[in-house]
């Protein structure tokens, strides 16, 4: 240490607020040089001689002083009294104590919150709702038919008991567009299709069994234009219903198109039908002709012998029949059946004319539900009564 | 000081036994004035009971108490400005012939003889006229120096100035007083 350095710690050496090190370098300093030394013995003689007496303040000063404290406190208006509040309370929280007392019941306490019981160990849960629930717009669209005309369609499916007046499938997930997906969502396109053609046949079948047969007519002739499994039976049994509700003259035309249809399975019933309506209508010559058409089917070979038997024995038929009976096989005179058939029925030069039942056909799904039925022909087994009825139960004109 | 803003009395009685009398002390030689410096020092000590809330900590507990006299000798010496400083000689009452200033901060303790009393009394005058030759602010430091018995850390956060110009106020200060003592010692020579 040098004079200079030994001059700005000087007063620091005097009043002892050196640390050891720079002290004992001060005090090595101030024994080898005479001027440092005579300055610190001059400043330590002149500190020592200067100490001030203290002077002891007035009897009862400090009473004084924590007489207006008390005062103070006791006339603190009370926000002040609130924020000394305060700060007591603060200076409480600051307490190392409380703090961890505070993060520990912090940590309780979100432990409680966010830890959750685990499945099953809790009892059962019961979930309401309420509310009326909406249908998810945006996420399914309804699904147009290509082959129904948009006029024909809307009635069928409105018709259809229970059924949505749009089919609805869900839309592709975005990203789904490679083939196998594709593939997989037209096979379920397909069966949603023919699922709901057959809901539809049900339908139709129902009401036409139920005596409904207008409704019966406009949900067959539905199924009929939308083209679809049930297209040709549709059309037929909307002949049918047509005939019993509205009556021959009505109902001809359309025999007369399913008869001229390619559906073999059919056309032998339609011709059947039509036949009959022709011979209550009068028209015995046509009629004469239809039957003998159905002579070649085994079906309905008998009871289109006996409707010609009946035609020719109230002397209808004229040269037709003439023809006919030409070209017909021998009846077998017991049976009244043809040797080709023997079965129910009478000859055709029968003694008494007893009614023509028409073949029976009734849809499986009737029966059985199934989506997909067939029509069902029963061959005549006896003499058919003389008016025609249906073997289904008599359906009620509305 | 913490206990007393937790609400605790007792504390605030030690904090004014332990300071009243440096405090008063520091005052009294700011304004030589007995009665007001009693006045001043009891309003310090009631600013520390008003302000205890607002103590944070930051500082110690003497540094704000020694910040709060000076501000408040400040004020005072301020209204007073128009007014002559007291001699040590003058009367303290209206008794002409009662205690001066002078009588009142010499020793309380002097030596049974009494030349050395009078010396003494004498020596006390003269560093007493020494110190108010002093400029303010080398007085200020002195006081809190050799009072209030602050560090000069602690002097130079009171005065609001830097730790070296303390130090240095305080070596003139010293110097100043050597300066006295030397004419005393010449003075008390010629006594003998």
């Amino acid at each position: 240490m040098d004079c200079e350095k030994f001059d700005r710690v000087l007063m620091d050496l005097l009043y002892d607020e050196l640390d050891e090190v720079t002290r004992a370098a001060a005090t090595r300093h101030s024994d080898q040089c005479r001027r440092c030394r005579e300055l610190l013995v001059s400043h330590r003689a002149t500190r020592e001689s200067t100490s001030l007496p203290l002077t002891e303040p007035p009897d009862g000063f400090e009473s004084r002083i924590m007489a207006a404290e008390a005062r103070f406190r006791s006339h603190l208006p009370w926000p002040q009294r609130a924020a000394r509040a305060v700060t007591i309370l603060s200076g409480y929280a600051m307490r190392p104590q409380l703090a961890m007392a505070a993060l520990l019941l912090l940590t309780i306490g979100s432990s409680l919150i966010l830890l959750r019981p685990k499945p099953g160990s809790h009892g059962s849960v019961v979930v309401t709702e309420s509310g009326v629930p909406q249908k998810e717009d945006s996420l399914i669209v309804p699904i147009e038919e290509p082959a129904v005309p948009q006029a024909a369609a809307a009635p069928a499916a409105s018709e259809v008991a229970g059924a949505e007046p749009h089919r609805t499938t869900e839309l592709p997930a975005p990203g789904r567009g490679d083939d196998l997906e594709q593939e997989k969502g037209e096979t379920e396109l397909d069966l949603t299709r023919s699922k709901a053609e057959d809901d539809a046949f049900n339908v139709a079948m129902a009401s036409y069994r139920a005596g409904q047969l207008l409704t019966a007519q406009k949900q067959f002739d539905v199924l009929f234009h939308a083209g679809g499994k049930h297209s040709a039976q549709a059309e037929l049994l909307a002949a049918q219903a047509t005939e019993k509700a509205l009556g021959c003259p009505e109902a001809l035309a359309r025999f007369d198109s399913v008869a001229a249809g390619t559906s073999q399975e059919y056309v032998n019933t339609a011709l059947w039908h039509s036949a009959n309506c022709r011979k209550q209508m009068g028209e015995t010559k046509r009629a004469a002709l239809d039957f003998e058409k159905l002579l070649q089917t085994p079906v309905y070979a008998e009871a289109a012998k006996r409707a010609l038997n009946e035609l020719e024995a109230v002397g209808e038929g004229g040269p037709v029949l003439a023809e006919a009976r030409k070209n017909r096989a021998p009846v077998d005179p017991k049976s009244g059946s043809t040797s080709e058939h023997a079965g129910a029925g009478g000859s055709l030069g029968g003694k008494a004319a007893s009614p023509v039942r028409p073949p029976r056909f009734e849809s499986k799904t009737a029966a059985r539900s199934a989506p997909a039925p067939s029509l069902e022909r029963t061959p005549p087994k006896k003499a058919p009564p003389a008016a025609v009825k249906p073997a289904a139960p008599p359906p009620k004109a509305q | 000081m913490a206990r007393y803003q937790r609400g605790d009395r007792d504390a605030f009685a030690n904090l004014v036994r332990r300071h009243k009398t440096k405090v008063y002390n520091f005052i009294l030689r700011h304004l030589r004035n007995p009665s007001t410096s009693e006045d001043i020092a009891q309003e310090v000590f009631l600013r520390v009971v008003q302000k205890a809330g607002d103590f944070k900590h930051e500082a110690r507990f003497t540094t704000w108490l020694y910040t709060i006299a000076r501000n408040l000798c400040i004020d005072t010496q301020r209204k007073q400005s128009l007014r002559k400083h007291p001699s040590l000689d003058q009367p303290l009452g209206d008794d002409p012939e009662g205690r001066t200033l002078g009588s009142n901060i010499e020793d309380r303790h002097p030596s049974s003889s009494v030349e050395r009393s009078f010396v003494s009394g004498q020596l006390a005058g003269y560093i007493m006229n020494a110190l108010d030759t002093l400029p303010p602010d080398q007085r200020e430091v002195f006081f809190l120096r050799e009072i209030a018995n602050l560090p000069f850390k602690e002097i130079a956060e009171v005065t609001a100035t830097g730790e070296n110009t303390v130090k240095s106020r305080m070596r003139y200060a010293l110097e100043r007083l050597q300066g006295a003592l030397s004419e005393f010692e010449d003075y008390a020579r010629e006594l003998k």
